[in-house]
């Protein structure tokens, strides 16, 4: 969809999907991808050259839009960079480096090229560590990841630091690009469309893989003024405990989730005025996320998936549509639902097809991963 | 300063196989061997699953079982917090050489499985926890790291926490580099207050300095099995805890921080 909050902006407000057909050298695959554009001739700063992959130049790209850095700058002289934490989410972290690595090992021995660093680029962590030195930030750093709810619950994870005095102001995002074992992965599940994603649409027959990074700089309210600035409310996180890519199938888990997130916000269900659904357009995710909802919300407030738009980010897909939460509350804006043609009929929740203008009190976003990982995370404005 | 009670622990690494047994060799009641075979099978899991759960999740479940049978509580009212270094690095191994192959063979089981968090889904569904659950990764920090995590949310929910932290033989390819030799998983069970089950009360908190002194009154080969192993770390504390001593120590946490623990045996 592009850089900065702008551009994402008109992207919604445009109905101007970031999916496209599959161009990457290394996927041969027909489908539709979200790709970022400029990723290749973006390679990370010097100093952290042995960090150099895709993923950590995706985390780069994002973090220098919208004048993060001076916020993460000014946070230091304010806090301290040993108080700011630094929760990060990512499923695949840099596996496409070693994707790559497997490609040039030693005929004769197996091994992998000497040039191959496994720790700064394939690791879990590697994310955290290259953001934690480009910022040289001292607090905690941790990576979350739960698969597609990493970047959502990354909010949970610095809420309790704060909460618990392990620090007083935290950076949360997440970090997912493309690569051939999650590409191909998907596929072999039978989860990949060769169409853009069509959520809730009757025809819906999979995801459209996209990749993303994104940052917000949490803060406690009494720590300044941040009067109409976006309030992260509350946070809901609950195992569906029964199996490994199909959801509960009456959606038992992500109903709890929604309903943990209400409890932690103090909020009623019909004061939530907007839901952005995880909305995979996988049959069974849509299907589980459309009776969760219709269990705590009923069949009256307005829910989307922006996935027609940004694809499938999964590691990064809790950050991206806090974001997108956070462009909708600022326009009062409700997307609809891109490339969805018309509603599965089964579906009670009240699913939004065409963007339209509205008042937003609060709004929650969904975010459910492999395994039956779910988080519900819930947005305002601070008054 | 964050307390937290000990409650139960499961223990499964060369030569330590249960925490009953791990405990005389950590109070050096009895010698200790390093038995490299620790590929437990998680019995836990239902039998469908079990045979397509891969070493990580066989290590962590088994692990997490013992934990909360010694703190005699029930799995659906904790919260789990998992960690590993390298996670399901075997499972890599197979998917990156499947993609290198003409049709890319990536095995739909072996797909979902090689997510980070596959041990503690396994475990959710094995046990029918449907509480929180998160999987970290703080590369060689993934003990302390797990370990303040557990703590914020001990404290934050007033509610127990599994917390797991495993890691297992890193396949071939990548022995030249970073190489774990051996299986390693420990599981402590953490509440918010002191049981008649608690080992021992735990304060734990972050410090923004370098570690002064390391606090290695073990045996040799013990300090070997904990330096191979990022998942070993918490032998360390479990030292203190199987002595029943009341010591202070500090974890390394990344560059220029510790994870702080106090340890005071309850029993």
């Amino acid at each position: 969809m592009g850089c900065e909050l702008k551009e994402h902006e008109q992207a919604l407000l445009n109905l101007r999907s970031g999916l496209g057909p599959c161009n990457l050298d290394f996927i041969n695959l027909d489908t539709c991808v979200g790709r970022v554009k400029g990723i290749e001739d973006s390679p990370v700063v010097d100093r952290l050259k042995e960090f150099d992959c895709r993923n950590n130049r995706l985390a780069q790209l994002a973090l220098h839009q919208d004048e993060f850095e001076q916020a993460v700058e000014k946070a230091k002289i304010r806090y301290g960079p040993e108080r700011i934490g630094l929760f990060l989410g990512t499923s695949t972290s840099g596996i496409l480096q070693t994707e790559m690595a497997y490609r040039h090992r030693d005929p004769a021995t197996g091994d992998l090229p000497k040039t191959y660093k496994y720790k700064e680029t394939q690791n879990n962590f590697s994310v955290a560590a290259f953001v934690k030195k480009y910022f040289k930030l001292e607090g905690p750093a941790l990576v979350v990841s739960t698969a597609c709810s990493s970047s959502a619950k990354v909010f949970a994870e610095a809420s309790r630091f704060i909460q618990s005095g392990f620090c007083d102001a935290a950076i949360v995002g997440g970090v997912d690009s493309l690569c051939q074992t999650t590409l191909y992965g998907f596929s072999s599940l039978q989860l990949v469309s060769s169409k853009p994603c069509r959520p809730a649409d009757p025809d819906r027959d999979g995801l459209s893989i996209g990749e993303a990074g994104g940052y917000a700089l949490l803060e406690k309210p009494e720590n300044g003024d941040f009067q109409n600035q976006i309030a992260f409310l509350g946070y809901g996180e609950s195992s569906d405990a029964y199996h490994m890519t199909s959801p509960q199938p009456e959606g038992r888990g992500m109903a709890q989730s929604m309903q943990m997130a209400l409890e932690c916000s103090g909020l009623k269900a019909n004061q939530i005025s907007y839901i952005n659904l995880h909305g995979t357009a996988t049959q069974t995710n849509d299907k589980a996320e459309d009776k969760a909802v219709v269990k705590i919300f009923g069949s009256s407030t307005p829910c989307s998936s922006t996935k027609g738009w940004t694809g499938h980010t999964l590691g990064a897909a809790g950050i991206t549509e806090a974001i997108i939460c956070a462009i909708c509350l600022n326009n009062n804006f409700i997307p609809g639902s891109l490339n969805t043609r018309m509603l599965d009929s089964d579906f009670c929740s009240n699913i939004i097809l065409e963007n339209r203008t509205e008042k937003l009190g609060y709004v929650l976003s969904n975010s459910f991963g492999f395994g039956g990982n779910n988080c519900s995370l819930i947005f305002g404005i601070h008054l | 300063m964050t307390t937290v009670y000990l409650d139960g622990i499961g223990i499964e690494a060369p030569g330590l196989r249960t925490w009953q047994q791990a405990r005389l060799v950590l109070r050096g009641e009895n010698p200790f061997y390093f038995e490299k075979k620790s590929h437990p099978v998680a019995t836990l899991i239902p039998e469908n699953e079990r045979r397509r759960a891969g070493d990580t999740i066989h290590l962590a479940v088994h692990v997490a079982g013992e934990a909360v049978n010694n703190a005699k509580v029930n799995p659906e009212s904790l919260i789990n917090v998992f960690s590993s270094y390298r996670g399901a690095l075997k499972i890599v191994d197979h998917m990156c050489n499947a993609v290198t192959l003409p049709d890319h063979p990536i095995s739909p089981t072996q797909f979902h499985n090689s997510v980070y968090n596959s041990p503690a889904a396994y475990w959710c569904i094995a046990t029918q926890t449907r509480g929180p659950s998160t999987s970290l990764a703080c590369a060689e920090a993934s003990f302390p790291g797990a370990l303040l995590s557990a703590t914020a949310n001990v404290f934050t929910h007033k509610q127990g926490v599994l917390l797991v932290v495993y890691d297992v033989e890193s396949p071939k390819p990548f022995h030249k580099q970073y190489a774990i030799e051996f299986n390693c998983g420990i599981a402590l069970v953490l509440m918010p207050s002191q049981s008649e089950n608690t080992l021992a009360k735990l304060d734990i908190n972050f410090q923004s300095r370098k570690t002064e002194e390391m606090d290695m009154a073990l045996s040799p080969p013990l300090v070997k099995l904990i330096s191979g192993n990022a998942s070993a770390q918490p032998l360390r504390m479990l030292s203190a805890v199987a002595s029943q001593d009341s010591r202070e120590m500090f974890y390394d946490y990344l560059e220029n921080s510790v994870v702080e623990v106090k340890i005071n045996p309850c029993n």
